[in-house]
C-alpha cells in the first residue's frame, strides 16, 4: 500500500438543483456527501450499494462528466478538479468508462473500427491503416477477431458488444477504467466470460478498475477492496474478505444477508434479516445516520449526527455501533 | 413411455394420496414466430403443470423461451407474426385457446394475472394507484365504485404498503421501485386470481427490496392457494422461492425436478452448467461459463439442441431429437442421463 494511488478522491460532494418551491429558493439535493476513496495501480475497488445510493454519480463526478460541488479528484498525481478544456480532455485519457448496456452505449450506425478507433484519431492522430491495425490489436486483446472491424454493433451478441465497449475504453491505455454495472445486463455464463476478460486485462495492462455493481457476488469475485454506499454516503470500506466475511456496518450485513444463495438447503435454513422500510427521502434527508431508521442497533446518537469514519477490526466504517465479528457471532452467521 | 411429454405432477405420486388437480396444465405447447427465415418454431413441445399453492420456477438464459411460454399462456402473443402451432393450455379448468376475446378478458386479471419486471412501464402514470386497482376490480366484479375502491385499499394493505388508504391516492411516480412492484402485485391479486405468472418480478429491484417481495409472493401463494409460475434467470431467487424448477434451453424444457433435487444433483448438463456459473458469495472460486451461444431457431443443431456446447456430448447425441424422459419423479432431455454423475458445483 506504500505505492502512490493512481486515483484519489477526497471529500467528493455532488448536488443537484432541487424542485423550486412557490416561494423562496430551491434547496439543492445532495446526492453524494463527502466521499473519499483511493485506488492503487492495478487494483480493483468494488463500489456497491442500492439504486439511488450515489454509486454512478460518484463515477460521473470523478470523471467530471458532472461537476462536483466540492472535493478533489487526483488522477496519476494530477488534480482533475482544477483542469479545464484541452488539459482536462488530455487528462481524461487516463480514465475511461464501460457502461451497463452495450445496446445503447455503442453507436448503431458506426462501424466497430470507428467506434474503437475514434479516440485514437482524436488523441493520437492515428489514421487509416495505422488506426485500423491498432483497432485490430485491441479487438484481439478483448477476444474478438480482427475481421470484425467492418461490422456494425447489431451484428454482435450482448457479450461481444461489451467486449467492443471494453476495447474502446482501453484504446488509449488508461490507468483507470470505471465499469458501471458493466456485466449486469448479461446472462450469467456470458457475464463470467467478461469478468474473466477484465481480470486478464488487469494482469496484462496493470489497469485499475472502479467496479460499480449492485451484484454482490460479482463484486466478491473481481474486487480487491470494496466500498459500500448508502444514501450518498460511504458507510464502509475494507478488503473483500473483511467486507464479505466480517462486515462491520449493519447495512453491509443486511445487504449481504439479502442476497439469495443458490442452494435451497442453505438459503432456507439461513437466518436472514429482512430489512423493513426504505431509503429516506432525499429531499428531506435525516440529520444523523441515514440508515438509522432501518437499523436495529440505532440509538439517539445515530439520529443526531452522521458518524465519522473510523477503523474497526481492519476495515473503515462510519457507524457508532460497528458489529463485532467472531465466527460464533450472529453477524457472522447472518453473512454466511 | 412418455415421449416428449415431461409433465410431472407436483405432488409425489404416492398411491394413497389424492392427487390435487393442477391449476395450470400446459401440454406439448409449440409456438412459432415469423422471421426472415419464414415461420420458425421458438417453443417446442413444452409441458408443465402447477398445483394450487405451488411455485414453479422457470429458468434459462435470455432467448430460451421462458417469457414466450408465459405470454402464450396468457394469450398475450401478438396476433400478427406469431401463432400457437400445437398443444393445449388449460388454466383453472379453462381451455385458454378456445376462449373468445370477451371470455379471455374476463379470464385475464380475474382468474389469472401477470406481473412484469418493470413496474413503472406497467402502471399508467396519469392515474392514481388506487384508481388503477379499482378499475381492474370493477372490470371483473360487479361491485360499486365505492366497493371497488375499498378492495383496492385492502389489496394494497395485503401487500404490506403502509397507510394504504393514503397511498392509494398517490401516483406511480410518487412510489419507490419496491412500492411500485408491491402495487403491481396488489393489482394482480385484487380480483383474487387462482393463477399468477410472475416474469422476472424482482430483477429490477435492489436485493433488500427483492427479499421483501419474495417473502410476500411466497406467503401470498400459500395463503391464497395460488398456482404461480415464476420466471427468473437468478438461481438464488429460485433456491429461495420455488417448489419445482423447469429449465428451458433453446425453446424446450430440458429438465424438470423438485427444488431440492435439482440443486442436489442436476440431471442435464445444461442445468449443471447454469448452476456452476452462479458466482458464489462465499470464497472466491473459478467462475465457470458455458462455451458458445444459444442457437437461433432457424439454425438448430441436429439431435440434442445443447449437444454442440455440451462437455459430455457423444456422436449419438447429434443423431435424433431427444424426448424429455421421466426418471422417477423428475425428467431430463439427455441421452446420457443414466451414466452421467452431474454436480451443481465443481
Amino acid at each position: 500500500m506504500s505505492e502512490q494511488p493512481v486515483l484519489e478522491v477526497a471529500g467528493l460532494e455532488v448536488s443537484f438543483p432541487g424542485k423550486k418551491k412557490m416561494f423562496g429558493k430551491a434547496a439543492p439535493i445532495r446526492a453524494v456527501k463527502g466521499v473519499s476513496l483511493s485506488i492503487q495501480p492495478g487494483e480493483t475497488l468494488g463500489l456497491v450499494g442500492e439504486s439511488g445510493s450515489g454509486k454512478s454519480t460518484v463515477a460521473r463526478a470523478l470523471m467530471r462528466l458532472i461537476e462536483p460541488a466540492a472535493g478533489r479528484v487526483t488522477l496519476k498525481g494530477e488534480d482533475l478538479t482544477a483542469l479545464k478544456g484541452s488539459a482536462l480532455r488530455k487528462a481524461r485519457r487516463n480514465i475511461q468508462m464501460v457502461f451497463q448496456d452495450p445496446y445503447s452505449s455503442l453507436d448503431p450506425s458506426a462501424l466497430v473500427a470507428d467506434t474503437v478507433g475514434e479516440a485514437l484519431e482524436v488523441h493520437e492522430g492515428l489514421k487509416g491503416k495505422e488506426r485500423d491495425a491498432r483497432v485490430a490489436e485491441l479487438l484481439e486483446l478483448v477476444g474478438l477477431a480482427g475481421h470484425h472491424l467492418e461490422r456494425y454493433p447489431y451484428e454482435f451478441s450482448g457479450g461481444q458488444r461489451q467486449r467492443i465497449a471494453i476495447a474502446r475504453a482501453l484504446a488509449l491505455n488508461p490507468a483507470v477504467v470505471v465499469c458501471d454495472e458493466a456485466v449486469s445486463a448479461l446472462d450469467v455464463s456470458t457475464q463470467n466470460q467478461i469478468i474473466g476478460l477484465l481480470e486478464g486485462l488487469r494482469e496484462k495492462l496493470n489497469v485499475a478498475y472502479l467496479f460499480i455493481s449492485h451484484d454482490l457476488a460479482v463484486v466478491r469475485h473481481i474486487s480487491d477492496r470494496v466500498a459500500v454506499m448508502y444514501f450518498g454516503h460511504l458507510v464502509e470500506v475494507g478488503t473483500v474478505e473483511q467486507i464479505f466475511e466480517r462486515p462491520a456496518h449493519p447495512y453491509t450485513r443486511a445487504l449481504l444477508s439479502a442476497v439469495p444463495i443458490a442452494d435451497p438447503v442453505r438459503q432456507r435454513g439461513r437466518k436472514t434479516a429482512i430489512l423493513s422500510g426504505e431509503i429516506p427521502d432525499i429531499v428531506n434527508p435525516p440529520k444523523g445516520c441515514p440508515f438509522a431508521s432501518r437499523c436495529e442497533f440505532a440509538t439517539d446518537a445515530c439520529t443526531e449526527k452522521m458518524p465519522e469514519f473510523r477503523d474497526h477490526d481492519g476495515s473503515s466504517v462510519a457507524c457508532y455501533h460497528p458489529l463485532e465479528n467472531s465466527p460464533t457471532s450472529e453477524a457472522f452467521a447472518l453473512s454466511q | 413411455m412418455n415421449v416428449d411429454n415431461g409433465a410431472v405432477l407436483l405432488q409425489t405420486s404416492e398411491p394413497t394420496q389424492q392427487p390435487v388437480k393442477p391449476l395450470v396444465s400446459v401440454k406439448d405447447l409449440s409456438v412459432e414466430f415469423v422471421t426472415d427465415h419464414g415461420w420458425q418454431r421458438v417453443i417446442n413441445n413444452v409441458s408443465l403443470e402447477i398445483a394450487p399453492g405451488k411455485i414453479l420456477g422457470v429458468v434459462g438464459e435470455s432467448g430460451s423461451g421462458k417469457s414466450v411460454t408465459s405470454l402464450a399462456m396468457m394469450r398475450l402473443l401478438p396476433k400478427q407474426g406469431s401463432r400457437i402451432a400445437g398443444g393445449s393450455i388449460e388454466i383453472d379448468g379453462e381451455d385458454i385457446q378456445s376462449l373468445d376475446d370477451k371470455a379471455l378478458s374476463q379470464m385475464r386479471g380475474n382468474r389469472m394475472a401477470m406481473i412484469f419486471q418493470e413496474p413503472m412501464t406497467s402502471l399508467n402514470p396519469a392515474y392514481t394507484i388506487g384508481e388503477q386497482i379499482a378499475e381492474t376490480v370493477r372490470r371483473h366484479k360487479r361491485v360499486s365504485s365505492k366497493e371497488a375502491w375499498k378492495r383496492a385499499v385492502e389489496s394494497l394493505d395485503d401487500v404490506g404498503i403502509p397507510n394504504a388508504a393514503g397511498r392509494a391516492r398517490r401516483y406511480p411516480h410518487e412510489f419507490s421501485g419496491g412500492m411500485r412492484q408491491r402495487a403491481m402485485i396488489a393489482m394482480a391479486i385484487s380480483c383474487k386470481p387462482r393463477v399468477l405468472i410472475a416474469d422476472e418480478p424482482t430483477t429490477a429491484l435492489d436485493v433488500t427490496i427483492q427479499a421483501q417481495i419474495l417473502q410476500l409472493l411466497r406467503s401470498m401463494c400459500e395463503d391464497l392457494g395460488l398456482a404461480m409460475m415464476f420466471i427468473t434467470h437468478n438461481m438464488g431467487v429460485v433456491a429461495d422461492t420455488c417448489d419445482d424448477v423447469a429449465v428451458m434451453y433453446a425453446g424446450e424444457i430440458v429438465e424438470r425436478a423438485g427444488i431440492y433435487e435439482i440443486f442436489a444433483q442436476p440431471k442435464h448438463p445444461y442445468t449443471e452448467g447454469l448452476l456452476r456459473a452462479v458466482p458464489k458469495l462465499q470464497g472466491r472460486s473459478e467462475l465457470a461459463s458455458i462455451p458458445g451461444t444459444t442457437p437461433a431457431p432457424w439454425d438448430m443443431p441436429p439431435g440434442c439442441r445443447f449437444q454442440p456446447r455440451c462437455p459430455y456430448a457423444v456422436p449419438e447425441c447429434a443423431e435424433s431429437p431427444l424426448p424429455l424422459r421421466q426418471i422417477a419423479d423428475r425428467s431430463s432431455r439427455c441421452l446420457r442421463v443414466g451414466e452421467l454423475d452431474l454436480k451443481a458445483s465443481k
